[in-house]
Parts: structure tokens; sequence; C-alpha cells
């Protein structure tokens, strides 16, 4: 007993006296390629470190640090700590579309590299060669007249692009192209490397700093406003001709209805702000006016305009704590499956999002609960997830830090669900995303929660890293 | 460029009066020290009860001294102004007060001449901070100073990197302040006293000795053209260099005394050796050469190697300091080191691959360490992998 006391107290002790870990230093060269249209030789650029990691549900790439290449293509990074990363490349050649080391825009197929404590990693180089390009030409059509007010010669800005692959972590890659057919009836040409992207023309209305047109509510007032359409263009080996985008947008009103809440009035347990988040590859300058928060209305009302063509959902930041998302609806059709509001050209019908007091719960357990003690990360979580046809509407999701169990989840929508027990779970919405959670399905246990019901489950640990 | 600069222009009032119209004030500033302080700035500040109708606090008139401290504020419209000298946020007022609460006050009429309006700076103008980031250094892209003795008084200037590496700030009042590079990986945060003499950050103060020496350990040592030797002194931001010649000599005429790191550009990121300069002439010092080791690995069988994630890589341990590492790509590599004494090995191997040998020429280095020593030429390193 006494030398497993004295080996304890010595294991404490080196704990508290372990040296910091020394970070490492990673260098290397980006450079054309002779088999490229660019010729071979130093490339600049700028390079970044990162990992993998989520976003709003979304797979994204997150930078640890970036540098910049010196004229014969050098980069390097001073300070990394130990860890497997990868690294990014964004260069003129490439069109600023991110290349992953060794030379990849797909990060599926890049290499990461290990960094051990103290190393020096070297000749890390890439190749940022510049693929070919193809043209993209059409029109754009519908562009607010109300654009002359800015002063710009030719109302289109410019053309944002995003691969329409769900599984790049760079949904907004890329600089705004310059379109070198300017006309004023709207044509452009821009561009691209093979590959299926969404164009978006980029047409300022509002500068920053300016009032929200025909906004009610605080929140959006400063951000620039961009009108905007959306087409998507598959380029395989040559030009493409005739694309027609139509500008449009709506303003997307409605209101948060507790029931129970004197008539006329709405009295949340909390105050309650709305964003609307674009649900796919939006370049984020387009709808950052919709992702900041704004404050609902002393009757629960709210207002997003200039809402751009595309899928939306929102987020309701907090749902308060006993109550649940009951309906979701838009004019008379409910979206309470999936979430998603859709916006074309059209005026939108106002939404009404209810949220309700009670609903069910979960009481859950994990297996192996003395071992479970042990797991105290920060990032150990209990996922509540809806399955089948309400899968994909992030509202119904309860994600949860678990203090010790039996933990109750309260306050859950009636329905069917896959309860779920992360050691580690990422941040930033993992959950959320399907691929991620194909990955731990064998994990999740169903349940059914009806109203006023609570429902015990018990659940196996994911080990972390898993 | 310097944010300072933009909020002062913001302040002065454009009056349109003919010169009959208007009055002039002349004078000497001088420093601190008593003597005539050129290059300061000069203005007219107005008061409540000017009757120009220009709001309190307008600047209507703004000169700087010349050579000899010497001023001439012209085209003042009818009022009563304070005259301050130095920086906008730190001035001194005449008669040489830092508030307006001691400050004198001066009538200006039209076509008036107000001369010896003379008066000693009791705050410092502003100096210039001035540097150059270190040579093969991660380059900045911009870099920042933040601090001062007020907390609004520069708390955002910036200013952007010189393609040739040089920054300026120009008029920083005193205070205590920190450079900050950005991105922030590329240098370590410099902390700055900032006192009445400008700063040049970038080069070793006091009195020097001479250094000279060769890069490279033997005949053959590579030796690539414009290379350039770095001594880069107490602070990451501060460095001493000179160039090469084609034989591998460098001279250093004047380098202070201290502790310096020792690098090549190009070369590595990292000091390839270390140097402590006092009082004597260092001569004969010796920096071991940057060499780009190449290599290329293989199965044995002929197949290509497929590409792994994480990357497989190969390591440099040198007798004493960091571990190299390189990764392989597509069966080749690039590893550059210093010359030295390795000992090299795979990193973690895959499942189903083994190291069978790795040969540097005919050295076989599982057997034997990497020499790099500018004996002999370079050869291509050859890694022989199995499936197992």
């Amino acid at each position: 007993m006494k030398s497993a006391l004295l080996f304890l107290s010595t294991l404490l002790l080196a704990t508290l006296q372990a040296p910091p870990t020394p970070n490492a230093s990673l260098s290397g060269r980006l450079k054309g390629s002779s088999g490229a249209v660019s010729a071979p030789g130093p490339v600049s650029g700028s390079v970044a470190i990162g990992t993998l990691g989520y976003r709003d549900g979304r797979r994204v790439f997150q930078s640890n640090g970036s540098a910049q290449a010196d004229a014969l293509g050098n980069y390097s990074f001073a300070s990394v700590g130990p860890g497997e990363y990868y690294i990014r490349a964004e260069s003129l050649p490439t069109r600023g579309i991110p290349t992953y080391y060794p030379g990849t825009a797909d990060i599926d197929s890049a290499t990461k590299i290990s960094v051990g404590p103290g190393q020096e990693i070297v000749g890390i180089d890439f190749d940022a060669s510049s693929p070919p390009t193809f043209k993209i030409s059409g029109t754009v059509r519908g562009i607010p007249a109300s654009t002359a007010t800015t002063g710009l010669t030719n109302a289109i800005l410019g053309m944002a692009f995003a691969s329409t692959d769900s599984r790049s972590p760079d949904p907004s890659a890329g600089p705004l192209l310059q379109t070198t057919r300017g006309g004023a009836n709207g044509e452009f040409e821009v561009s691209l490397p093979a590959g299926e992207w969404d164009l978006f023309p980029v047409i300022p209305i509002r500068q920053a700093g300016a009032p929200t047109p025909g906004a009610a509510g605080g929140g959006a007032v400063g951000m620039p406003i961009y009108a905007t359409g959306r087409a998507r263009v598959r380029l395989v080996d040559r030009n493409v001709e005739n694309v027609v985008i139509t500008v449009g947008s709506a303003d997307i009103k409605g209101r948060i209805v507790i029931p129970g809440s004197p008539q006329g009035e709405f009295v949340p347990p909390v105050p309650i702000r709305v964003t609307l988040l674009p649900d796919g590859n939006y370049p984020s300058p387009l709808v950052s006016h919709l992702r900041t928060p704004q404050s609902v209305g002393t009757a629960g009302e709210f207002v997003f305009a200039a809402v751009p063509p595309g899928r939306y959902v929102f987020q309701i930041l907090p749902i308060p704590s006993d109550h649940y998302l009951a309906d979701m609806r838009v004019g008379s059709k409910s979206i309470y499956d999936d979430g998603v509001i859709t916006v074309a050209t059209e005026p939108v019908d106002p939404v009404e999002v209810v949220l309700r007091r009670g609903g069910g719960g979960v009481r859950v357990t994990v297996r192996g609960q003395d071992s479970a003690a042990a797991v105290g990360g920060s990032l150990r979580r209990i996922v509540v997830m809806p399955v089948e046809v309400r899968r994909e509407n992030a509202l119904l999701y309860r994600t949860v830090f678990p203090g010790s169990f039996p933990f109750v989840v309260s306050a859950l929508a009636p329905g069917r669900y896959e309860v779920f027990a992360f050691q580690e779970l990422p941040p930033g919405g993992a959950e959320q995303n399907a691929e991620f959670m194909a990955k731990h399905e064998d994990f999740g246990v169903p349940i059914d929660v009806g109203e006023g019901q609570t429902v015990d489950v018990q659940v196996p640990w994911i080990p972390a890293g898993k | 460029m310097i944010l300072l600069l933009g909020l002062s222009a913001l302040l002065f009032v454009q009056i349109p009066l003919a010169p009959s119209q208007t009055g002039t004030a002349t004078g000497v500033i001088r420093s601190m020290s008593g003597a005539p302080a050129s290059g300061v700035r000069v203005a007219a500040q107005a008061l409540t009860d000017s009757t120009a109708g220009i709001g309190e606090g307008a600047l209507v008139s703004l000169t700087q001294t010349d050579s000899e401290g010497r001023y001439k504020l012209e085209n003042i419209p009818p009022g009563r102004y304070y005259i301050q000298a130095g920086l906008v946020d730190l001035p001194t007022y005449y008669p040489g007060v830092t508030t307006t609460n001691g400050a004198r006050s001066i009538q200006i009429a039209a076509g008036a001449v107000l001369e010896r309006m003379d008066f000693t700076l009791a705050l410092a103008p502003g100096v210039r901070v001035s540097g150059r980031v270190p040579l093969g250094a991660v380059r900045p892209a911009m870099v920042r100073m933040t601090g001062g003795s007020r907390p609004a008084q520069m708390n955002m200037a910036m200013v952007q990197v010189a393609p040739d590496g040089s920054f300026e700030f120009l008029r920083v009042p005193p205070g205590n302040y920190t450079l900050i590079a950005t991105p922030t990986n590329s240098l370590p945060n410099l902390p700055l006293v900032v006192a009445d003499k400008d700063i040049d950050v970038g080069v070793p103060t006091g009195p020097g000795v001479k250094v000279s020496g060769t890069v490279g350990l033997g005949p053959q040592s590579p030796r690539p053209a414009n290379q350039k030797v770095v001594f880069t002194g107490s602070t990451a931001w501060t460095q001493v260099e000179a160039s090469v010649s084609s034989d591998g000599r460098f001279e250093l005429p004047s380098v202070p005394a201290g502790t310096y790191a020792l690098r090549t550009v190009p070369g590595s990121l990292t000091s390839q050796g270390s140097v402590v300069v006092g009082d004597r002439d260092v001569t004969g010092l010796i920096i071991p050469a940057f060499v780009e080791l190449t290599g290329v690995v293989v199965l044995q069988d002929g197949l290509k190697l497929p590409a792994f994630s994480p990357a497989l890589m190969i390591q440099a341990t040198p007798a004493k300091g960091t571990t190299l590492a390189t990764a392989i790509r597509d069966g080749v590599f690039r590893f550059p080191v210093v010359e030295g004494e390795y000992r090299v090995s795979m990193g973690n191997l895959p499942d189903g691959i083994a190291l069978q040998s790795i040969f540097f020429g005919s050295t076989d280095l599982l057997s034997t360490p990497l020499k790099l020593d500018g004996s002999g030429e370079l050869k291509e390193i050859r890694v022989t992998m199995e499936q197992k």
C-alpha cells in the first residue's frame, strides 16, 4: 500500500512538474509543376495549417495559423503544437481555390502531416499549379434599379463561387471573381477550373452602416447587403455560355408563438434571438446580415430583409429550457419535419414558430458507469437526435453535457429519436453532420418519446477519437 | 498609413479668407533639451470666444518648424487662439505648458502679425520607430503597435511591411508599447519603451567589433549565390547581416556585444549555431552550411509506394538538437538540413510496410550516421521498403 501511494505521489509530482511541450516548426515551398498551365517555379500565396472541424453541422477547415510564402515560394510556421495537421495553400494560380498538401483540392485525398514535440518539419512542398480554366458567360437578370445609388459604374461587383460538393470544407472558397465582360445589360464572364460550381453575382444594395430597408428589430443594422442569385454550372472540358442568373430576394417575416401567453403578448421566459442560416454553400458575405442574431419584438415578431434565393434554417437562441419546438409553418404549410424555408424570387408567406412548454423526456444511463466516472472531459455529450423525416431539423436536436448519471434530458418534442453518448464530441455541431453520425450509427439507441413521458435508456459510450 | 495622421487631418477646418482678412503668428520651438526643434507640427487652436465662427478646439492653421525650429502660422481668421506644438493628442501650448489651463491665448486681428511666439516643448514631439523584420524569418505582412501612455492613443497603429522587410511608425508619443507582427506566429511580440529618441528595433545598439568567418564545414559545402549570413540578437527583431562570398567567407564590420543566433539565408528556419560577441574581434567563425538533401523511396518489388495519411516521414536526429523530419510524397522527398552528423530513420510505418534499407550513396545509414561535413559530393538518399 505504501509503495502504491509513493508511486501515486511520484506520478502526481511528475505531472505537476512536467515541462511544457516544446512546439515544433514546419516549413516548405509552394511551386508550380512542369505539367501545369503556369510555368514551373516558385509560386506566391498564403499557407494555412489546421485541422478539420465543424460549424453549424458542416465540415470546415479550421486554421491554426497562416503564413505568407516569400518570393521564392518558401513558407514556414515557427510555432506548431504537436498533432496531425492538414496544410492548405491559396495562391493566385489556383484562383484562390484551396489546395491541400501535397497538391489536391479534395481534402479526402490530402495527406496529413504528423508533427512531434519540438520537431523541425522541413520540405513540405506543395504543387500550387494553375489548373486549366474554362469560361462561364451569360447574363444576370433582375438587377435592382436601386443599385444606381451606390455610384458603381457596373452594378455587378463580381462573382462569388462555391463548390457544390457538400463534403468540401471550404464552402465559400476563393476571392471574388472579376467579370471580364461588364455590360450594363448584366452580361458577365468569369473563368474557373473544372468542377461543379455555384455562381453568385454580388450586387451591393446597401453599404455597411446604413439602416436595413424595411427591417424591424435590431441586429442587422451595419452589415452590408448584397443582391444575388444562383446558377449551378458544371465545367468538364469546355466553356459554358448563355448562363442566366436571376437576381431576387424576399423578406422573411414571422413570429414566435408561445401558447399560454396572454393574448396579444409574447412572454418568453428568457430573451430570444433568431438567426437565419443558409442550408448549403452560400458565400458568407452574401448572407452575413442574416447570420447576425436579432432580438424578437414584443409580440414575438422578427423580419429578415433581403434574403437571397436559397434554402435556410432558423436558429433560435435559446429555446427556453422547459420548452420544445412544437410546430413551424410558412403560411399554412408545415415545415416542421426538416425546418427548411425555401426562398425564391416570390414573396414568402409569414412564418410561425410555435414553442410549447412540456414535451417528453429521456433518462439516460451509460453502460459501464464505473468507467464513466473517469470520462470527465469537457467535450462529453449526450446527443438526442431526431430520426427519419425529422433528421434534418436542427431545432429538434438536443445536445447536452451530462453532469452525472442517470441524466435526464427533458422538454423533447414528442417523436422518435436515437440517443448517443459521446466521450468526446467535436464542437461545432458535428452531431448534425450526416457523414459524421453515419460512423457512429451502431452506437445509437432508438427511443419513442410521448407527451408527458420520460423514457429510460441505457447507451454505450462512444470512445474518444472514434 | 497611420491612423493617428488620418484622425488629425479630420480636425482641420478650411477657412477661405483673403490674406488681408487674416493674421499671422511666428516664433521658434525648442526641444526639451533647449535645442531648436525641427520638423515639429505647430497649429493655432480656436477658443470658444473666437469671432470667426469656428468651433471650439478646431485647428485652423498648420505648419512644421524648419531646421532652426522656426514656424510661421498664416491665414489665421480673426479670433482668439492657443498656439500648440507637438503631437495632436499630447501638445505643448504656448508659452510651454501641457494643458489649456496654463496656456496663454492670443488675439488675432485682420492683417496682424504676431512675432516671437517662442516656446519650449514640455512633451517630446513623438519619435520615429522603425525596423526591419529579420531576413529569412516568416515575413509578417503588417506590424502593429499597441499601448502608449493613454489607452486610446495608439491602440491600433498599423503599418505595412515593405518588400525589403522594413517598417516605420512616425510621431510615436512617449510610453510603453508592444510591437506585434501579423500573422502573429511570424515573430514574438516585442515590448518597447518610447522616450524622446528615435528607435530602430532592427539594429543592436552599442559599440561593435569585427566578426568574420566562413559558411560551410568543408571545401564542397554548398554555397548558393546571393547567400547572406544573419546574426539575430537578443530579440528576434534585432539582426545584423552580411553577404557571403563565393568561397564562403563573410565579414561584419561592427557587431555590438551580445549573444547571437546564426543563420544563413537561404537556409534553415531555426538557428544554425550561436556566437557570443564580446569586446574583441571574432575571426574564424565557422557556420555549418545549409544542405538541400533529396531522396527517393522505392518498394523492393518495384511497385509504386502508395499514398499514406498521415504522411510517411523520414527523420534525421542530430547528436544534439532538434529532430528534423520530412514527408515522402510520390516516392520522393526534399530534406533541407544543416551540415552535421545525423542518425537517419523512418517515422511510424503503417501496417503492411517494413523498412529494408536507407543508403546515402554506398553508406548504409541504418548502421552508420549520415555525415555532412563538406568533404564530399552530395548524394541522393535511397530508402527501400518492403511489403510484409
